[in-house]
């Protein structure tokens, strides 16, 4: 089996936040604590309410170990915590699941013991009820005898998930899905948004009569029709066009606009597809040969692009600009990507977008 | 006091106004509430430069030719201005490039997709919008259609068909913008990018001749121009 190095991580973690309700006071004590490890490391991530990670390695390079990174931040951290009465537990361990189970006995596990630690830890630490329950009934109650099963008879048994779980529990990867909560960056970003300022005022203030009556038909349709037939675009900052919008049921409230004031290195050249899919499409770039093109080690294309296919149907590509990467942190694998503009011969435009070893159709410049 | 309680009823049985008399009375409107605002660039693609509310507009282009886009080139000065616009059976919509093209994304209702019912709620949805862009991917019966261009003109609303055929929308239009090509340039092979793409359009509006006229959408500049010549993005 190849030994897989995971990246050191730190987990930050505020117990009476990720308990209790998590209200907005809760998301802005938590904020406020993301934005004073920020100043120390940049590249502090929250992973749901209460919970941050960083990756370890370079600040404890430059602070002078991890110990003093941890001392660093207690201290940092300390004015803030004892104002609202919290409480900090910091672990720090190979891969970011590992480090999250480090924080909660506050154990600094040492490189290369990571398996050693996460083989001592509960079954239960999966959070999944169904392997948890028969693996206690089989007598299988740490998550090293869990690993210590077949991977084969576990994808059996189980499914994909489980062999994910598998992986995790074998300090294969790093990051179990469903601990961290997708959400909470967005919930963040709102929290930091500018209440004030681009919201246009009708003639007397307030909203004007044709505001009312689109709110008032936008509300009617919604009645008749559900809640989500009625969208409405919100757009925020980020590199890519898909990252940039997102839809959501209409309310009545006006939605804050978001001023993109930050410069967003490795953001697309406008102008942006019309047409984003929901569901990118796979396809596959092919050169001259009919040879299956990648990227290669230097971020460039492994061929001439000639053809593409999408489910059996080949189009002659005319022009293509790119591959252009986007190097996202570590720990979102899915932000590690390569874009692609095409022409095809017929004149449509395409965006493409390469992540693992495969392309998709992202959008289309309608 | 007592006139009224005696009667009570009185005037809920008020007399129905003749029909002739209710257009005589009908309020005056001044011109330029019987339009809509459009980008300068493209007034003269309009019949007598101007998108009249109640008109209904059709633009006619393959998927991926920028159909779409010029949709919205029609309604990005409205929008900005802070009319409502609405946008039904456009799936997958692009909201950054919808922002790029100057909509005002706070004043846009979009409708998830074109359900069984997609005909109800775009009536409905033209007594709360002042320009509603409607994607058509199969033939409209004349009987919607007609409901559809009546309901618009009667709350004074601009309808923009946007569909792949023209046929698919079987009655006759205000204005009809075909796409017959579309380039794209600034691209190469491996390297530039996507800038600017060069429209080739037959304009047909209500009593005027047909008509074939260039457009950039987008120019390089990110803007909607009328191309005069060749080459002058």
């Amino acid at each position: 089996m190849a030994v897989v190095m995971l990246e050191r991580t730190m987990v930050l973690w505020v117990p009476e936040l990720s308990q209790g309700g998590g209200d907005v006071a809760a998301l802005r004590s938590f904020a406020a604590l993301l934005e004073i490890v920020l100043l120390r490391c940049p590249f502090v991530e929250p992973l749901r309410l209460g919970l941050m990670a960083l990756p370890v390695r370079s600040v404890a390079r430059f602070f002078g170990g991890e110990l003093a990174v941890c001392e660093l931040l207690r201290k940092d951290l300390a004015p803030l915590l004892d104002a609202n009465q919290q409480s900090l537990r910091i672990g720090i361990a190979d891969g970011c699941f590992a480090a999250v189970l480090a924080a909660r006995s506050e154990a600094l596990v040492a490189v290369g013991e990571t398996t050693e630690f996460l083989a001592t830890q509960a079954i239960s630490c999966l959070h999944r009820s169904d392997i948890a329950e028969l693996c206690l009934r089989l007598g299988i109650t740490s998550l090293g005898a869990f690993a210590a099963l077949d991977r084969d008879r576990v994808l059996e048994r189980f499914g994909l998930d489980a062999l994910h779980c598998h992986r995790v529990a074998s300090g294969e990867e790093a990051m179990l899905e469903g601990v961290s909560d997708p959400q909470i960056t967005m919930r963040l970003q709102r929290l930091q948004t500018p209440e004030t300022g681009t919201t246009q005022a009708g003639f007397f203030g307030g909203t004007s009569a044709r505001d009312e009556r689109a709110h008032r038909i936008a509300i009617r349709l919604q009645g008749h029709f559900g809640v989500s037939s009625i969208q409405v675009a919100l757009t925020q900052s980020g590199r890519d066009p898909m990252e940039r919008a997102a839809f959501e049921s209409f309310a009545a409230e006006e939605p804050t606009v978001f001023r993109d004031v930050a410069p967003w290195p490795a953001r697309l050249p406008t102008p942006s597809p019309m047409t984003i899919f929901a569901r990118p499409r796979e396809v596959s770039v092919l050169d001259g040969s009919g040879e299956v093109l990648g990227i290669d080690a230097v971020g460039l294309l492994t061929g001439t692009p000639v053809t593409y296919k999408e489910a059996n149907a080949y189009r002659d590509i005319a022009a293509w600009a790119g591959p252009w990467p986007l190097m996202g942190p570590w720990w979102r694998q899915r932000l590690r990507r390569n874009r692609l503009q095409i022409l095809t011969t017929s004149g449509c435009a395409f965006l493409l977008s390469h992540e693992g070893q495969n392309w998709k159709l992202v959008g289309r410049y309608d | 006091m007592f006139a009224l309680s005696q009667d009570p009823d009185r005037s809920f049985h008020r007399p129905p106004v003749p029909t002739a008399l209710r257009d005589l009375v009908r309020p005056v409107v001044a011109a330029a509430s019987r339009t809509l605002p459009v980008a300068d660039s493209i007034t003269s693609l309009l019949p007598r430069g101007v998108l009249r509310r109640g008109s209904v507009s059709v633009v006619t282009g393959a998927p991926g030719s920028g159909a779409v886009s010029l949709a919205l080139a029609l309604a990005s000065e409205a929008s900005a201005q802070g009319h409502w616009c609405g946008v039904v059976g456009i799936s997958d919509p692009g909201a950054t490039a919808m922002s790029e093209a100057g909509m005002d994304l706070r004043r846009v209702l979009f409708t998830a997709e074109p359900s069984k019912r997609w005909l109800d709620v775009t009536a409905e949805l033209l007594d709360g919008v002042e320009i509603l862009i409607v994607h058509v991917s199969a033939s409209v019966p004349f009987s919607a259609a007609r409901r559809l261009s009546a309901r618009a003109r009667e709350r004074r609303a601009a309808l923009i068909i946007v569909t792949e055929d023209r046929q698919y929308w079987p009655m006759p239009a205000d204005l009809g913008l075909s796409i017959r090509s579309s380039v794209w340039m600034g691209i190469g092979r491996g390297d530039g990018h996507l800038r600017a793409r060069r429209l080739e359009l037959e304009v047909a509006a209500r009593g005027e001749h047909l008509r074939l006229v260039s457009l950039w959408i987008p120019a390089q500049s990110g803007e909607t121009l009328l191309a005069h010549g060749r080459g002058d993005a």
